[in-house]
């Protein structure tokens, strides 16, 4: 950012910063003050820092959560969540290079023109419409590919730069990579009043409204689950949170919310669950709540899945490069071989049934000569 | 062609070597080579692969290359390429399934792979200690070959311990036992168990190497006693280790298993294929830009160094007083004297041959034999490793430690001196200044892969003067990029170099940007060389060579002050100092104490040695009595072991205190307990919480045992079960004291997990714990096999810290059915608990009270040693506090001043730590007090304290005090530790006598800069990029509700990179 500043792109006295604040006990929420600071080292000392967060820290009077921008980022994170999907999918399998990306480009304009104006029916088409549109795109059913999930620390699971484009070092390792939903972040952060009220009595009203949130986000989610279901490409369908509470309870309280607390393991096993069984598990350095969450839950969680394939992978920009590398590769080639161990069961089962079929056949052509 | 045509061909390139496996379609291994590549992979691969079709002509094959060196010769041969591990992996599984752990060395590295349900890799990255290049060089010191070192280490009857961290200092340990006549028989095994103690301590960190254990790689296939010493020292059952045949070409197989699948070439093909890899060039040896363009720029550069050079006098003619300064490095000895303008009157240079004090009474006799009569010494001082020993021994008048004689020194040069680089022949030292103070210091303790000795040892390979081979790198034209690995790996590098036609010149003005590049990123860390601002001064002896003085101008892009008495500085420095305090002791009758040259004849040293009993380190003591009566003990880690010979008094020790404080109960005994035994680690928060929790408990009618105190074994016991390398290691200690409680029998664990924290500053914006403190027992209960177990029960629930409502929660959870506790109970033992919790936080209060007062009232000094609550464990903070009031000054914690100060808010950082909070009340109260300073302990890895250090550090340095922050791991290093803190001590010195000036006012508070609603029309506001395909989306979203937003889709590296800064 300060690089933007100091590019002589932008008048300074017109510019201002806008950064996300979680507003939990991780010290994400801390990365306003490390701006400022480096705000201040660079000489910036009078560019106002925005802190965009929805518990109500550092109120700026020129910035406003209205109920029409909030509506619109909850339509932003569907449209994000679902072009995402399609794209990681489709881009795996497709017979024409490029198509997908064709598409996906077509639809980006497309959603941000929506995202300007749209009424409620046209924004529900148009989630039919992208589901539609990619169902047209012919896959190549020949080919098998481990499926990868990535999950981790909020910023550097999507952030490319972050993560040094682990999506893109599976997809070319010879995976189909997942990518999470942005919205189960979402709806992760609106259960934490709700659990503190349940376990440390806090505030009672507001886990009523934490509540109600996750209700108008299922609602608006609706036609998502809908047209997903609809298609034949077997999409991971969004998150039920409830469902993954009630998992993840199993592994270790839900009273773990710093950072992406419970929900990082709860994504791992709805991962495992919808046959996924490959993860890499990203952590910034220095992160601490993944030291609990991530890495701390991995063992208990290959007892009771073992056919999960976890690897943790520390990013941090000083750490070397060929130790991420190498762990990525190592979790493909035993993600791979355990494809071809179960395809070869299943080929094997088949075999057999086709046999016994054939079989059956011969004798019943043996009665009938 | 038929399927038995097809051969599976794997070739493994490794650092020195490239190996090649062919496999028929039985997968029997028919054909075999192994050749040294010396550094040229390409050729040697493309001869391997030649031969393969002179062998095979008929046949097809399918190929892959894995190793070190393979990646590059893949790409241009158009074949698979496959990670080593994944290589090893696949020959493990198939010739040796029942491996646990892999300790493979090779030419230039080292690996430990643990074959668990996840593999893992350990390797080395950059330092060759440990390698098979380690062993090359030992073995020529030997004047032999590691095979010859092989067959002496059968006969051997001694270890020696020899340093395994470094080729360079294992060097330095061989040499005086070559001198000493040591059999070479012990040398050699000692040199391998260096090379094992590198391995199990370097690469596998703590974690440990037990079940199977395969030996590969080259060495431990050929040296048969290196495998000898592996197995010893790590107890091996013979059964349980696995030597492969042909353990040299293991991962050679691998990858011929693994290409298995891949599509078969033609031998035609892979002609082509060769021709392809043979023409390619590799971009590696770029040469570098000279380091001068021309004839007049090495003039210029000749004449402004000139510029720094101390005024000489001539000693022989001289009258008048004069002082002294003496410099006991490790290796050399430096001697100056000085008049009283500063002018040199006299120098001595030379090594110390392992014996400081001899070495400096040498040179002292000689200075007395040079000295005129009308010469009077009126001070002397010492500085250095020897330092203390010297001045007992020889009553030298003052001592100081070595960064202020140094930076004495080199202010007298550049008097606004930003940073001070000292490189000397092994040791490196650098000290970053700020507003005229001692900031921070780095110091080589494991490395010495930026010293000056490669240099000469390598000019001496060449037969070259050192002065010649200086020469010749000023006038190179194309210096040879040899990279920033450790030294001991550009042997190889060079050889390559000569082969492509480098001169002497290139190769040496080559390595003199090395061993600068090492310098700063190995040893000073340096990312940014801006940081080290625009005066920096340059010494040591290895800043003598204008080629290593100008790679470093070139590299940080500088002009760089190289004063001419590079060599002596510290001595200089320190006779300077001598000088200064003796004109601020106005006493003209002085006459330095040192001894005369008739006392040093007389002077008699008796060494004894002994060990310290007095805590269960047992250190080893040499002790040294002298005939003029002093004793002088060195050895010991803190001031106990010193305590032998010199009684400090007792200064007050609040982290002493504290301890004592927060965990002296005495537990129910077992007949009045009537709800059993539970069991608490004495772990994280519990050094906060311990007295409410005890007394809670006690009064519900258990009896509570604590577990045992933290040491090394604890975090040993515990090993196993820590899932992450990198959490703190605080947290990791935990998994010892889980370990320590089930082994003493205890079935009932209570460790509950405490999101919140008390609210201690009505301001503050929230009172969260430290992520790790809130839920380390989840990770405990996930990952100690021993809680699992049926008939132990760990209560570990979230709770909340305020007695109301955890009398709730109690009554509600589940976990506490069977105990039916009574309301009633709960709150009377809740109530009790509250109280006794305040007790101690008062107690502690007081005690800080009574503290501030009795250093006022006693002139004393003090050092509030600020963190977090569980730092004041003695395994955590390896003893600081004692080593602080070794140092004569008392010490305080954070809790027991923090109430006395109010923090101005709002301060930049969000403030919603309770601990953090503290930490900033505390910076304000050393603020406004002279006679107190603040020193920050930091666990290594913690990601929220990152927050805390840089705010703390404004609000110290808003009241001109120095910040001095200490990252503490696992590692019991106290040596730079300790020269912090004697720097710091230093800097209160040097302002209490500046006192007169005006006082810095602490404005820390911050404005924040506010978004108003008017600048909403016409201000472009900037987003981060977070994840490209939402935000993508979200700028237009943002935008059509009327913000100008613009999302920075370019903010790339730079950017993560800066996130990093704050992340450390």
């Amino acid at each position: 950012m300060i690089e933007a500043l100091q590019s002589g792109e932008y008048d300074l006295n017109k510019t201002a910063l806008i950064m996300s604040q979680t507003g939990g006990g991780c010290r994400a929420t801390n990365y306003i003050g490390f701006i400022r600071k480096a705000l201040k080292d660079a000489g910036f000392e009078n560019i106002p820092v925005i802190s965009f967060n929805v518990v109500g820290m550092e109120k700026m009077p020129g910035f406003k959560l209205t109920p029409e921008l909030l509506e619109k980022l909850v339509k932003c994170i569907i449209y994000g969540d679902l072009l995402q999907k399609m794209l990681t999918k489709n881009r795996a399998y497709e017979k024409n290079k490029g198509e997908t990306k064709k598409l996906f480009d077509t639809w980006m304009e497309k959603c941000k023109k929506l995202l300007e104006k749209s009424t409620s029916k046209e924004f529900k088409q148009s989630i039919y419409d992208i589901v539609n549109d990619f169902e047209k795109i012919e896959l190549d059913t020949s080919i098998k590919k481990p499926k990868v999930g990535i999950v981790g620390e909020v910023l550097i699971k999507y952030h490319p730069f972050g993560n040094n484009f682990v999506a893109d070092l599976l997809e070319k390792e010879g995976a189909e990579v997942i990518l999470p939903d942005f919205m189960g972040f979402v709806k992760f952060m609106a259960t934490h009043k709700i659990t503190f009220n349940k376990l440390l009595n806090t505030n009672k009203t507001s886990s009523k409204i934490s509540k109600l949130a996750i209700k108008l986000i299922d609602i608006l989610e609706k036609d998502l689950k809908i047209a997903l279901s609809e298609s034949k490409k077997n999409y991971l369908p969004p998150c039920d949170i409830w469902h993954l509470e009630d998992k993840v309870k199993d592994v270790l309280s839900i009273g773990n919310q710093t950072g992406e607390g419970w929900f990082l393991t709860a994504e791992m096993i709805e991962y495992i669950e919808h046959d996924i069984p490959n993860i890499v598990c990203v952590q910034p350095f220095a992160c601490l709540p993944n030291h609990v969450v991530g890495k701390g839950v991995i063992k208990t969680i290959r007892e009771k899945y073992p056919e999960a394939n976890i690897s943790p992978v520390d990013y941090d920009p000083g750490a070397s490069e060929a130790n991420q590398t190498n762990r990525i590769k190592l979790l493909m080639t035993v993600a791979k071989d355990n494809l071809r161990t179960k395809e070869n069961e299943k080929k094997a089962i088949d075999k057999e049934n086709m046999t016994s079929k054939e079989n059956k056949e011969n004798t019943f052509s043996k009665i009938e000569t | 062609m038929s399927e038995n045509n097809i051969l599976h061909v794997g070739l493994d390139v490794g650092s020195t070597t490239v190996k090649i496996v062919v496999m028929d379609n039985n997968l029997n291994t028919i054909y075999k080579d192994y050749q040294r590549h010396f550094s040229d992979t390409k050729n040697t691969v493309c001869k391997s692969l030649e031969n393969l079709i002179k062998q095979f002509p008929n046949y097809m094959f399918t190929i892959a290359l894995t190793g070190s060196g393979a990646m590059s010769a893949s790409k241009f041969l158009g074949v698979n390429f496959i990670q080593e591990v994944v290589s090893c992996k696949r020959a493990v599984e198939k010739y040796i399934p029942k491996t646990d752990v892999v300790i493979e060395l090779g030419g230039e590295d080292a690996k430990i792979i643990y074959f668990d349900k996840s593999i893992e890799q350990r390797m080395n990255g950059t330092c060759a200690g440990g390698t098979g290049a380690f062993l090359d060089q030992m073995a020529s010191l030997l004047h032999t070959d590691t095979a010859g070192l092989n067959e002496l280490a059968k006969n051997y009857t001694t270890i020696y311990p020899i340093a395994s961290r470094c080729g360079v200092f294992a060097k330095t340990d061989v040499q005086p036992l070559i001198n000493e006549g040591a059999a070479k028989e012990d040398i050699a095994v000692s040199i391998f168990q260096a090379v094992v103690n590198q391995t199990i301590s370097g690469l596998a960190c703590g974690r440990p190497i037990r079940g199977n254990v395969a030996f590969l790689g080259g060495p431990l296939n050929y040296l048969s006693e290196l495998r000898k010493r592996f197995v010893e020292t790590l107890g091996l059952k013979p059964e349980e280790v696995i030597v492969p045949e042909e353990a040299h070409l293991l991962v050679a197989k691998g990858a011929a298993l693994d290409s298995l699948d891949s599509t078969p070439v033609t031998a035609e093909e892979l002609k082509q294929k060769i021709e392809n890899l043979r023409n390619s060039h590799d971009n590696t040896t770029v040469p570098l830009e000279p380091l001068f363009k021309n004839k007049e720029e090495y003039e210029q550069f000749k004449e402004r160094h000139k510029k720094a050079t101390v005024p000489k006098k001539d000693l022989s003619t001289y009258k008048g007083d004069c002082y002294l300064g003496i410099d006991a490095g490790s290796t050399t000895t430096k001697l100056v004297l000085i008049d009283n303008e500063g002018n040199l009157l006299y120098s001595l240079y030379g090594s110390n041959e392992g014996n400081p004090l001899q070495s400096v009474m040498k040179m002292l006799k000689e200075l007395y034999s040079k000295m005129p009569k009308d010469a009077k010494l009126r001070f002397s001082g010492v500085t250095g490793y020897g330092e203390s020993l010297i001045q007992t021994a020889l009553n030298v008048d003052l001592n100081e430690i070595e960064t202020i004689a140094h930076f004495t020194a080199a202010k007298k040069f550049e008097p606004d001196v930003t940073a001070i680089i000292d490189i000397g022949g092994q040791d490196m030292k650098y000290i970053k200044m700020k507003n005229g103070a001692i900031d921070n210091i780095m110091l080589n303790e494991a490395c010495s892969s930026g010293c000056g000795s490669f240099i000469e040892t390598f000019a001496k390979s060449l037969n070259l003067e050192i002065s010649e081979f200086v020469k010749e790198a000023l006038e190179s034209k194309r210096p040879v990029d040899l990279g920033s690995r450790c030294t001991v790996f550009m042997n190889s590098k060079i050889k390559q170099a000569q082969k492509e036609g480098y001169s002497v010149g290139d190769i040496s003005s080559g390595l003199s940007y090395s061993v600068i590049k090492n310098a700063i990123q190995k040893v000073m860390k340096v990312r940014d060389v801006n940081t080290l601002g625009d005066h920096i001064v340059v010494q040591g002896g290895t800043f003598y060579n204008d080629a290593i003085l100008r790679a470093f101008e070139k590299i940080v892009g500088k002009n760089v002050v190289r004063p001419d008495i590079s060599g002596l500085m510290g001595a200089y420095g320190m006779a300077l100092l001598a000088k200064e305090q003796f004109e601020a002791n106005l006493d003209m009758e002085y006459y330095s104490k040192i001894l005369k040259a008739d006392e040093l004849d007389k002077l008699e040293i008796k060494v004894t040695f002994a060990r310290c009993n007095n805590c269960e380190n047992h250190c080893k003591l040499t002790i040294n009595k002298f005939s003029n009566g002093a004793t002088h003990v060195s050895g010991n880690r803190c001031e106990r072991g010193a305590g032998i010979a010199t009684n400090k008094k007792n200064l007050p020790n609040l982290v002493q205190y504290k301890y004592q404080r927060i965990f002296d109960y005495t537990p129910l005994e077992e007949s009045e307990a009537k709800r059993g035994t539970i069991g608490i680690p004495r772990v994280l928060n519990m050094y906060e919480d311990y007295p409410f929790w005890f007394t809670f408990l006690t009064n519900l009618g258990f009896r509570v045992i604590i577990s045992d105190k933290s040491t090394r074994k604890t975090y040993e016991d515990g090993m196993e079960s820590m899932p992450s390398e990198s959490v703190c290691y605080p947290a990791k200690l935990s998994h010892g004291h889980i370990e320590n409680l089930l082994k003493k029998g205890i079935k009932t664990i209570f460790y509950p997990c405490m999101p919140y924290s008390r609210k201690e500053y009505e301001k503050a914006d929230n009172h969260y714990n430290c992520p790790i403190v809130i839920s380390y027992s989840e990770v405990l209960k996930n990952n100690v096999e021993g809680l699992k177990s049926k008939d132990v029960k760990f209560l570990n629930p979230f709770l909340p810290f305020d007695s109301k409502n955890l009398v709730k929660k109690m009554l509600e959870l589940p976990e506490f059915k069977e105990y039916n506790f009574t309301k009633k109970e709960l709150e009377i033992a809740a109530k009790k608990a509250e109280e006794e919790y305040q007790n101690c936080k008062n107690d502690i209060k007081t005690k800080g009270t009574e503290t501030v007062k009795y250093i006022e009232e006693n002139n004393l000094r003090g050092i509030v040693l600020a963190g977090r609550p569980y730092h004041i464990d003695p395994e955590i903070n390896h003893g600081i506090d004692t080593l602080i009031t070794s140092l004569g000054l008392c010490v305080l914690t954070e809790d027991s001043v923090a109430d006395k100060a109010e923090v101005k808010r709002p301060i930049r950082v969000v403030d919603q730590w309770v601990f953090h909070a503290r930490l900033y009340a505390a910076a304000e109260f050393v603020g406004k007090h002279d006679n107190l300073e603040l020193v920050q302990l930091n666990s290594f890895g913690c990601g929220v304290d990152a927050v805390t250090t840089d705010q703390v550090e404004e609000i110290l340095s808003s009241y001109d005090k120095m910040y001095t922050l200490i990252k503490i791991d696992e590692v019991n290093n106290l040596g730079a530790v300790r020269i912090r803190i004697r720097s710091l001590l230093a800097s209160m010195n040097k302002r209490i006598k500046q006192k007169e000036d005006e006082k810095a006012n602490g404005n820390y508070e911050i404005n924040k800069k506010i978004f108003t609603k008017d600048m909403r029309k016409d201000y472009t506001i900037l987003i981060p990029q977070m994840a490209p395909i939402h935000f993508e989306l979200l700028e237009a979203a943002v935008k059509t509700c009327g913000y100008n937003v613009k999302l920075l889709r370019e903010c790339t590296r730079e950017y993560s990179r800066n996130r990093s800064k704050i992340c450390k």
